[in-house]
């Protein structure tokens, strides 16, 4: 783990969310952009991002393949350990593209991006309304979802 | 004296297949297996909402089903979603079905991308609502015990026949 703090987020950086299940996409044939704005949606505050500038298509794919893995490894293991089956060639998540879309395009949606390592790259979308109304908060959620999903694109696997 | 009856099944057309074999005889069998065939495709108009709204609903029945930590959707989520779902149908363009990580399921009314009206259900008596319509944005709860919310409808009208 590198002990150099993080560098600020600039707004010309690119993001990145990467897609680990079917329900973050549209299952009809629309024109455009198949990302649902559920993908973008925090829990706990947060939206996790990775930085992708600077990596090639290989590396951001195998950086997506990465995450999905390791939250494969995760939900397999809490699975068993609740004693439900998990078969070997089961698999829930796995790399099924991502959500591209520059911090610039989060900050002028009135939400901000803040580096959180570790992992490497990693970042959050941050300042979403939390007013304590949770019905409230979930509605104010829902328009920074749809403006961030405008203007996100996706790139398939 | 025991008597012999013939099983005829009625639900399959094809069931008791004619064995002539005309070219009359196979134009007809094949228009039999086509009829049949389509019959077996068919579902009610609204079917498919519906069939969305319970798929959506299982594929997040327990926690963490996007790998990043979401909550898991309640029963009561999907019988308030899916009663209001029917009371729409009938009026408006079906809506797509998805469910939030707060553990909500949600329904999206999409015009176009700068056009559209997401409800989210969590089986407490207030749903929460975001649209899009162009550069105006709303948002807000409204309270869904039995009737169809009224501040919805006019949302849903304003996105469809302005």
């Amino acid at each position: 783990m590198s002990l150099i703090p993080p560098e600020a987020v600039a707004d010309q950086e690119m993001l990145a969310r990467y897609v680990l299940s079917e329900s973050s996409l549209y299952r009809d044939n629309r024109q455009g952009s198949l990302l649902r704005p559920n993908l973008f949606m925090p829990y706990r505050g947060e939206t996790s991002v990775f930085r992708v500038d600077g990596l090639s298509e290989t590396e951001r794919v195998a950086a997506g393949e990465k995450v999905a893995n390791e939250r494969e490894r995760k939900h397999r293991q809490a699975e068993l350990t609740k004693g439900r089956a998990y078969p070997e060639a089961k698999c829930t998540f796995r790399y099924r593209g991502r959500g591209e879309l520059r911090a610039h395009d989060v900050r002028t949606s009135g939400l901000d991006v803040t580096p959180k390592e570790p992992p490497e790259r990693h970042a959050n979308i941050v300042g979403w309304p939390q007013s304590g109304n949770k019905n409230a908060d979930e509605a104010a959620h829902m328009l920074f979802a749809m403006k961030l999903q405008k203007k996100a694109s996706y790139v398939s696997r | 004296m025991t008597a012999t009856l013939s099983f005829r099944p009625t639900a399959n057309l094809n069931a008791n297949p004619s064995r002539a074999t005309s070219s009359e005889a196979d134009d007809i069998r094949e228009k039999f297996q086509r009829f049949s065939e389509s019959l077996q495709r068919a579902e009610s108009l609204f079917a498919h909402p519906i069939r969305e709204l319970g798929d959506a609903f299982l594929d997040c029945r327990h926690e963490d089903w996007d790998g990043y930590d979401a909550q898991p959707v309640p029963d009561e989520a999907y019988l308030q979603t899916k009663a209001l779902l029917s009371q729409v149908l009938s009026a408006f363009p079906a809506p797509t079905a998805s469910a939030n990580p707060s553990g909500s399921l949600t329904l999206e009314w999409f015009a176009a991308p700068s056009r559209r009206l997401m409800v989210s259900l969590n089986g407490e008596q207030q749903l929460a609502f975001a649209g899009l319509f162009g550069s105006e944005t709303v948002q807000g709860t409204a309270s869904f015990l039995d009737d169809f919310p009224l501040e919805l409808f006019w949302h849903l009208k304003r996105l469809y026949y302005r």
